[in-house]
């Protein structure tokens, strides 16, 4: 069959299932609204899921200040706490992997970090503390557009750190006020150092909302009594999409300079995105399924019924010479168009309900969280046109197995149906 | 004039349940081109089953069907679908237009099928609602028109391919008699204008007396074959 002729009856196909449709008008109007608002719900908790990924990303990359790549000793994370010493990187394994991240990513910011712990005085009174050592300037860095936001070192004041809300609050502290950190050194012993309140900031997370502090490089390593020395390098690439990529050539530059290093992207670092992540796409999941299971048996239902009442005119076209392809291909084709028009309806809903969710600034507080966020709606277009697709494939296998039945009736029979 | 249709030794029996119906018990039938043949019998006397053989909508259990040289046992159900498109029209007793076509749409149908590019088909399919008097309901759907008008764009589907043939299954009976009449010549005269082999099965005296040949069924058995003088 030429092209021509395919189109002419694609086209021909095309009306006749439209006309189809509109013959039952009110049952057809029935499947393709429960198409569209099956859709607007799975699109509408895609935006939702989104924006929640999008906030949770930027909190992992940016607010905890895990880069997009962190680079540390194999088993630093299980290991360095109880073998500090055998773990950290000195001043020249920084400076070999710092040279490796130029040459491979020339944009890449670069930081090193130290983490500490121990326990944080105001002179009454004592809590424990967890406190990320990094230079203000690379702090700065590191944080890109939300460099100016509370929490951030102040590269002028070289003793000055800030502290988390809730571990101020604790404290009584504020702005100006001076505390003492108290912990043990890279060998065991006891180490103090006085610093300086610049700023307080949330962490957004309940668990550590109490304890965090940010302090700078120098000051951690003074307490730690680690001149020179990182636990990790934060790395920062210029396009967020070249992290698994440039993790590669990474992994693999280091090795060929004899470096046996971890390299890690933030996403593996941040055990909460990760959780929550896993829980909303297994949501997702699940409303998708009831979504599908609904729309499925919906289009089968009205297929079903279609065929029944079209035995008759399934026969007579047989007669006059029609195919039993296409005859296929016309029930399928209405299924096409009930689902392809639900979803577009559902695209519709979704724009508007979505723009008005988002206008009406309602907000909520997640689980473990310290403040409110603000509800938002994104929009996927790629997770829509997967959900339209689905839709599309499972509704012509929903209508393939009564359609086929029917085409396998003898003639005689479907011109005598009744 | 040569022959289209040789039905040999031909046997068709249906099961319904456990219980086996013999529709076609040993037919023997030759038709010509351009012949006119009238089916007549009384109910269950397997004339629709006679007339679905011919029609290529149906397989005979045992015997040969000789359709324009073709043994149709050795066709393809493919085969047989185009077969019916290109050499066979349909006159059904319930007309079964597509309801959600308008009459030019319907007599579209057959040409469309075959591919018939759409200004052509459309054209043709115009003609023949003219040649059948109904030109005017081109745009109408079935259920806006009458049975007789019905009935006479089922006519003009059934000629608008040129088949070599025409299969009428009782297509006066849901008629009344002004529109039987209209239709019986209709039938009548496009046979005569255009050659084409017409077999109908009826009941109906009018219709019988206007075919050249009739064929009386009885219990499946063909228990009379006669040339009518019209």
């Amino acid at each position: 069959m030429n092209s021509v002729a395919t189109l002419m009856e694609l086209r021909h196909t095309m009306l006749f299932a439209a006309r189809n449709l509109k013959r039952n008008a009110r049952r057809s109007v029935v499947t393709l609204m429960s198409i569209a608002f099956g859709f607007t719900a799975l699109a509408l908790f895609a935006g939702y899921t989104m924006d929640v990924y999008m906030g949770l990303r930027n909190q992992a990359v940016y607010g905890e200040l895990l880069g997009h790549l962190t680079i540390s000793r194999p088993d630093m994370a299980q290991e360095g706490y109880l073998h500090p010493e055998k773990y950290l990187l000195d001043a020249d394994n920084i400076r070999k992997i710092e040279e490796v991240i130029r040459q491979i990513s020339p944009e890449a910011k670069f930081a090193p970090r130290l983490a500490v712990s121990g326990m944080i005085s105001n002179g009454k009174i004592s809590t424990i503390f967890l406190a990320e050592g990094v230079a203000p300037t690379d702090m700065r860095a590191l944080r890109g557009r939300f460099a100016n936001a509370s929490g951030t070192l102040d590269p002028d004041k070289p003793t000055g750190i800030t502290v988390s809300r809730g571990l101020a609050s604790l404290l009584g502290l504020k702005e100006g006020d001076n505390v003492s950190l108290l912990g043990s050194t890279v060998r065991g012993q006891v180490n103090a150092i006085d610093e300086e309140i610049v700023d307080t900031f949330d962490t957004g997370n309940a668990a550590t909302n109490d304890k965090m502090i940010f302090m700078p490089l120098t000051q951690a390593r003074a307490l730690y009594d680690a001149e020179g020395r990182a636990d990790r390098l934060t790395v920062m690439l210029p396009d967020a999409a070249q992290t698994d990529a440039i993790t590669a050539r990474i992994v693999t530059a280091l090795n060929a300079q004899g470096l046996q290093m971890d390299v890690k992207p933030w996403y593996e670092l941040s055990v909460f995105y990760r959780q929550v992540k896993g829980m909303l796409n297994m949501i997702f999941a699940f409303l998708f399924t009831i979504v599908l299971v609904t729309s499925t048996m919906a289009l089968t239902n009205v297929i079903s019924m279609n065929v029944v009442e079209r035995t008759r005119e399934i026969g007579t076209l047989r007669a006059l010479g029609m195919q039993r392809g296409s005859i296929i291909r016309l029930f399928l084709t209405e299924v096409v168009i009930m689902v392809v028009s639900g979803c577009f309806i559902g695209l519709l809903l979704t724009l508007l309900l979505g723009w008005g969710i988002n206008a009406t600034n309602i907000s909520y507080v997640p689980p473990n969280s310290t403040a409110a966020v603000p509800l938002t709606i994104g929009f996927d277009p790629s997770l829509m046109i997967v959900i339209s697709l689905v839709l599309s494939v499972f509704g012509a296998l929903a209508a393939w197995l009564p359609t086929h039945r029917a085409m396998h009736q003898p003639i005689i029979d479907a011109l005598g149906h009744v | 004039m040569s022959t289209l249709l040789e039905l040999r030794s031909l046997n068709r029996t249906y099961h319904l349940g456990h219980a086996t119906v013999p529709a076609l018990c040993g037919i023997n039938l030759d038709i010509r081109r351009g012949e006119m043949l009238a089916v007549c019998g009384a109910s269950g006397s397997g004339k629709s089953t006679l007339l679905n053989m011919i029609g290529l909508i149906d397989r005979p259990d045992e015997g040969s069907l000789r359709f324009d040289g073709d043994d149709t046992s050795m066709l393809s159900d493919h085969a047989l679908t185009v077969c019916r498109n290109r050499k066979i029209g349909f006159v059904f007793q319930a007309f079964n237009l597509v309801p959600v076509f308008s009459a030019l749409e319907n007599v579209m149908l057959p040409l469309t099928i075959q591919g018939v590019p759409e200004v052509e088909a459309r054209q043709r399919a115009g003609d023949w609602l003219g040649r059948v008097g109904i030109a005017k309901f081109a745009h109408h759907l079935p259920d806006r028109m009458s049975g007789g008008q019905r009935q006479r764009v089922a006519i003009a589907r059934a000629l608008v391919t040129q088949p070599m043939l025409v299969i009428a299954d009782e297509p006066t009976a849901n008629l009344d008699s002004a529109n039987s009449e209209m239709i019986l010549d209709m039938l009548w005269q496009l046979s005569e204008d255009s050659h084409v082999t017409c077999v109908f099965a009826t009941h109906d005296q009018r219709l019988l007396v206007r075919a050249r040949r009739h064929v009386l069924m009885k219990d499946g058995q063909i228990i009379d074959d006669m040339e009518n003088h019209v």
